[in-house]
């Protein structure tokens, strides 16, 4: 009970966050731009907390669930907010942060249960490179995607001539295909990682998985995770080969990030997976 | 104590007087110093900026200095006769000069409005003042006020934001699209007046770059020579499109210099990167559907004007905020200066009070025969009572002082402590006459 209360309190300071950011954007200022800082800590914090009473309960890395691999994911996704805030002050920018982060928590809830024991297979270190390089690669994708986006929203203002809805609240184009291409290549790198750590859990500890090589490599979810890693691999390549304009590439990235969000949660509330690493 | 600036600026005086009373920082430092040493009781805050030259003081209210002396002091030092410039001076004092220098330090007039630079030049001023130890308490508090209301005005507006010009709106732009401007090829495409200004723009944000193109080879040698910039021959326009970041159109012409399919294929389909097209010629040299090419942003002088104007309204609004806030510190600061007046007033007010009553104990006690514990006790109980009866006094002071003010308050205790000696010295006087 407390664990539901407290990770309340994270959305419902996720939802204050947002309307500051909706607010910032609708009074044209950044006056409430300090306000978000302080609120997204907290919200912070209090998932921090969920986290430390679920490896209390199962007495080991609480990262068994999607539950946890979600906070996980907006604790990493709202730390690199805090640390880009410094850097990028304009208002679409932390705007457009703090909805993708309240969209994931509202997510969370989705794919919430209670904490579970590891499977035996979650202590190896195939597991855990599996798991973290996953994580990673979740959050490579999402500010990617993120940057994506407002390239996308500044690209349709400026052509559009609505220049005053640009300067100073979007920042630099440049810098934003700068950084949809790192977040790119950090998910591809990642990506990969996690597909042969994944693979070499399959390969060698099949018994402990219960299931067959091809049950787990037909999974839904490593499909779609196979093909964001393949649309990944396109881009890159249609990149260096200078075949690919930027809003071609911050439309495709939009669909890797879709990939992995039904790679993450719609295969798990849908229940067509094997994917698990709880006893 | 009273608060004087004697200056002039860039509103009412030539360049030509303005070069001749300037100060750099020794000159400020050394005339600051023969100031103290001149008039030690006062306070000096000198501003020497290229648009104006302002002396600030604080001085004593009787027998101190005045803003005709303080305009002298500029004469004497710079050599240089009052009546060369004494039309262009302007003094004011007490709120006035707060108000002045709140202003001046926030921006609001100076020639571009919202410049961060005044306010790091005021700070200088008061830096050099501070080593010159020509600043007290008043200059000391009254420079802070400055900051201080100088950041609520950058906080709590938008005065910095937003260019007020078509070539400043541009400027913006290009540092929208490219991430370092100063490596981005701009070509500049004509040498007209418009044109011009846009160079100097980008110039003054650090593009190296820099191409002029232009129909008369000579005269585009000509700009490039005065801004230093490299000069192509108008056959090659085409080939300095190709790989430019920024294009700056001005050149004259009856129709359009470029048509969407042409420059589509002249551009090719390999082209990555973004191109600025900022066309500010009339009749236009670039087709307005080029925009819809992918990664070319057409922009025409009207567009540009528009935002522009609407940056120009926002920014007029923006100064009548700031004007309240000034107001409203000045205000505050002005309540303090007024109430440094009160406490040696009332200070004078308790001694005169105090001779008054010492005087009528003693007559009394010539009168009678008292012994000295007695004596003693009378005194104790006539200064309280004269204490309790203060008391009573300072209390319906300050009440004047929040309801009416600082400046009422000392009038009041001012008028109090006249009385007081009249009728102390009446008291002295009838003493005298009878012994």
């Amino acid at each position: 009970m407390p664990e539901t209360i407290i990770f309340a309190i994270a959305t419902v300071m996720y939802a204050i966050a947002a309307v500051i950011g909706g607010l910032q954007l609708w009074a044209d200022g950044e006056k409430y731009r300090h306000f978000m800082q302080p609120v997204v800590c907290t919200a912070i914090v209090f998932e921090a907390v969920v986290l430390v009473f679920r490896a209390v309960a199962i007495k080991a890395v609480p990262l068994t669930g999607l539950f946890e691999s979600m906070i996980v994911l907006t604790i990493v996704f709202g730390l690199i907010y805090l640390f880009l805030s410094i850097a990028i002050r304009q208002v679409w920018f932390s705007s457009v942060i703090v909805w993708v982060i309240l969209a994931m928590i509202l997510m969370t809830w989705a794919v919430a249960r209670p904490a579970a024991e590891p499977a035996a297979v979650a202590a190896t270190p195939w597991a855990m490179a599996h798991g973290i390089a996953m994580i990673l690669a979740a959050v490579s994708v999402t500010f990617a995607t993120a940057n994506a986006c407002l390239y996308l929203i500044g690209n349709h203002k400026l052509k559009h001539k609505k220049i005053m809805q640009v300067l100073g609240k979007v920042p630099n184009m440049e810098k934003l295909e700068y950084m949809n291409l790192f977040g790119i290549r950090a998910g591809f790198v990642f990506i990969t990682i996690g597909l042969i750590s994944g693979l070499g859990l399959a390969l060698l500890r099949l018994a402990m998985l219960g299931i067959s090589i091809g049950e787990w490599l037909t999974d839904i979810k490593i499909i779609c995770i196979i093909a964001a890693w393949a649309l990944l691999a396109v881009i890159l390549v249609l990149n260096r080969l200078l075949l690919l304009k930027d809003k071609a590439r911050a439309v495709m990235t939009i669909m890797v990030f879709v990939l992995v969000l039904f790679a993450i949660l719609g295969v798990t509330i849908l229940g067509a997976t094997h994917h698990n690493f709880s006893g | 104590m009273k608060i004087i600036v004697t200056g002039l600026s860039h509103k009412r005086t030539p360049i030509e007087i303005r070069e001749k009373l300037a100060f750099d920082s020794s000159q400020t430092v050394k005339a600051l110093t023969e100031l103290k040493n001149r008039f030690h009781e006062s306070e000096f805050v000198l501003l020497s900026t290229c648009n104006r030259i302002e002396l600030y003081c604080a001085t004593k209210r009787e027998g101190g200095l005045t803003a005709q002396d303080l305009a002298g002091f500029l004469s004497d030092f710079h050599n240089i006769k009052v009546e060369d410039f004494r039309d262009f001076l302007y003094m004011h004092s007490d709120g006035d000069a707060v108000r002045h220098l709140l202003a001046v330090a926030s921006s609001l007039d100076s020639m571009v409005i919202g410049e961060a630079q005044i306010n790091r030049q005021v700070k200088e001023g008061y830096k050099l003042a501070c080593a010159a130890k020509s600043t007290g308490k008043i200059l000391n508090r009254l420079f802070h006020c400055a900051f201080a209301t100088s950041k609520e005005i950058y906080t709590n507006t938008s005065i910095s934001s937003g260019r007020v010009s078509v070539a400043g709106v541009a400027v913006e732009l290009a540092m929208q699209l490219f991430a370092d401007i100063c490596s981005a090829k701009v070509v500049v495409i004509g040498a007209g007046e418009m044109g011009e200004l846009l160079l100097q723009h980008l110039l003054h944000v650090g593009c190296g770059n820099v191409n002029i193109v232009n129909r008369s080879y000579e005269h585009g040698l000509e700009l490039a020579n005065h801004y230093r910039v490299t000069v192509r021959k108008w056959e090659a326009l085409a080939e300095q499109l190709i790989d430019a970041d920024i294009a700056i159109a001005s050149a004259g012409g009856q129709d359009y210099l470029f048509r969407k399919k042409a420059f589509e294929e002249m551009m090719g389909s390999h082209r990555k990167k973004p191109l600025l097209i900022i066309d500010i010629a009339v009749p236009r040299n670039f087709e307005p559907s080029i925009n819809e090419i992918e990664n070319v942003y057409l922009y025409s002088v009207d567009e540009l004007s528009e935002v522009a104007e609407q940056n120009r309204k926002a920014r007029e609004d923006d100064i009548t905020a700031g004007r309240q806030i000034i107001q409203k510190n000045t205000a505050g600061f002005v309540e303090w200066f007024n109430s440094r007046d009160l406490g040696p007033l009332i200070g004078q007010m308790k001694e005169r009070f105090g001779q008054i009553s010492q005087n009528e104990l003693e007559q009394f006690l010539s009168r009678t025969s008292q012994d000295a514990p007695c004596r003693k006790l009378a005194k104790l109980m006539v200064d309280r009572i004269v204490n309790k009866l203060l008391h009573c006094v300072i209390k319906n002071v300050n009440f004047v002082a929040r309801e009416h003010g600082p400046s009422e308050a000392v009038k009041l205790v001012d008028s109090i402590v006249r009385q007081a000696e009249e009728i102390s010295s009446e008291s002295t006087n009838k003493e005298n006459t009878k012994s």
